[in-house]
């Protein structure tokens, strides 16, 4: 949003956003929903917020999550070397023994840092700078609390918010093939999911132009899944139906993450 | 992907209840990054926040 906010000449002075994120009920599976406040300040007028907030609703991460633009391609390979592709996903289901267990409430909140902005020698902005990123949920005995940082730098001190999207989705594969699969204890210890991003898409330019004017633009992605044994121990069936139910991949099929949003302007 | 040999992100168990996930793990390419996630269980605290939590952050972001 900052970007596009440059961009527009939009005064955008400072920028905040929260996020609370509950479970979903989903047939045979566990979702995951979020509702998010947007909060701006800055003298910014009603047409600025309207372009800011559709902004936020088509940013690249906001569209994996929201708008089904994910095309996913899935490659299963064995540790006996075998391979095969496992696009596209069947629609039915067949039944597995494990359980997924439910996301856990919480929140996200997350605060720009104004003084990472870089700027060229024009005086043109280069980069839009970095945000920390506050994490709160239920834990087992304790509130869980955890920070990151995120954004865009020149040197990459910190990862891009798409990358680090798709690591949510890379562990939330791998977290939910680990508890569906029928895998002996070692050899879960063999599971990983790998992801090829396929290049182009225009950059982070392109990107911002797409969440200005609230364009869905399609990105693909091959996902390699790992998995120990062979073919007859863990079939590719169980990986599909595994893979089908696993909370972020059900987003990036079918969009439908967020709840409720809402941007507010304080001047 | 028959042309890319590196992976750009890579997952992978640490033990039963948790995934390290590195972000930029082309030689090539800017990180590497590194993340520990955490699966809810009954028998111990996590220890990184849930995955959907790690993409709802980067949404922020």
């Amino acid at each position: 949003m900052v970007g596009v906010a440059y961009r527009g000449n939009i005064a955008l002075e400072d920028i905040k956003v929260d996020f609370e994120v509950e479970p979903v009920e989903l047939p045979n599976a566990i979702g995951f929903g979020v509702r998010e406040l947007v909060t701006l300040k800055g003298r910014i007028s009603e047409p600025e917020r309207v372009r800011l907030e559709r902004a936020s609703r088509y940013c690249p991460v906001g569209q994996a999550l929201t708008k089904g633009s994910m095309e996913i391609e899935d490659e299963i390979r064995w540790s006996n070397g075998e391979v095969a592709s496992a696009s596209p996903l069947p629609e039915s289901l067949p039944p597995l023994d494990g359980a997924l267990p439910t996301v856990p409430t919480g929140s996200v909140h997350g605060r720009y840092l104004l003084d990472t902005k870089e700027y060229d020698d024009e005086g043109r902005m280069e980069h839009e700078g970095e945000a920390k990123i506050s994490i709160q949920c239920q834990n087992l005995t304790r509130t869980g609390r955890w920070t990151i940082l995120g954004g865009h730098s020149s040197e990459g001190w910190v990862p891009p918010p798409f990358p680090l999207g798709h690591a949510g989705w890379a562990a939330s594969t791998v977290s939910t093939l680990s508890r569906l699969l029928p895998l002996g204890t070692e050899d879960a210890d063999g599971l990983s999911v790998e992801l090829y991003m396929a290049a182009g898409g225009g950059g982070r330019g392109q990107s911002q132009s797409n969440a200005a004017e609230g364009v869905v633009a399609r990105r693909g992605v091959t996902r390699r899944i790992i998995v120990p044994g062979t073919p007859s121990a863990t079939p590719i069936e169980a990986v599909q139906a595994a893979l089908q139910r696993d909370p972020i991949t059900l987003a990036y099929l079918n969009g439908g993450v967020l709840l409720n949003d809402e941007v507010m302007v304080e001047s | 992907m028959a042309e890319q040999i590196h992976p750009n992100i890579v997952a992978r168990t640490v033990g039963k209840e948790s995934v390290l996930t590195v972000v930029g793990a082309a030689p090539d390419a800017r990180g590497p990054w590194s993340f520990i996630t955490g699966i809810p269980n009954p028998g111990f605290d996590m220890v990184g926040p849930p995955p959907q939590y790690l993409s709802v952050a980067a949404w922020a972001a």
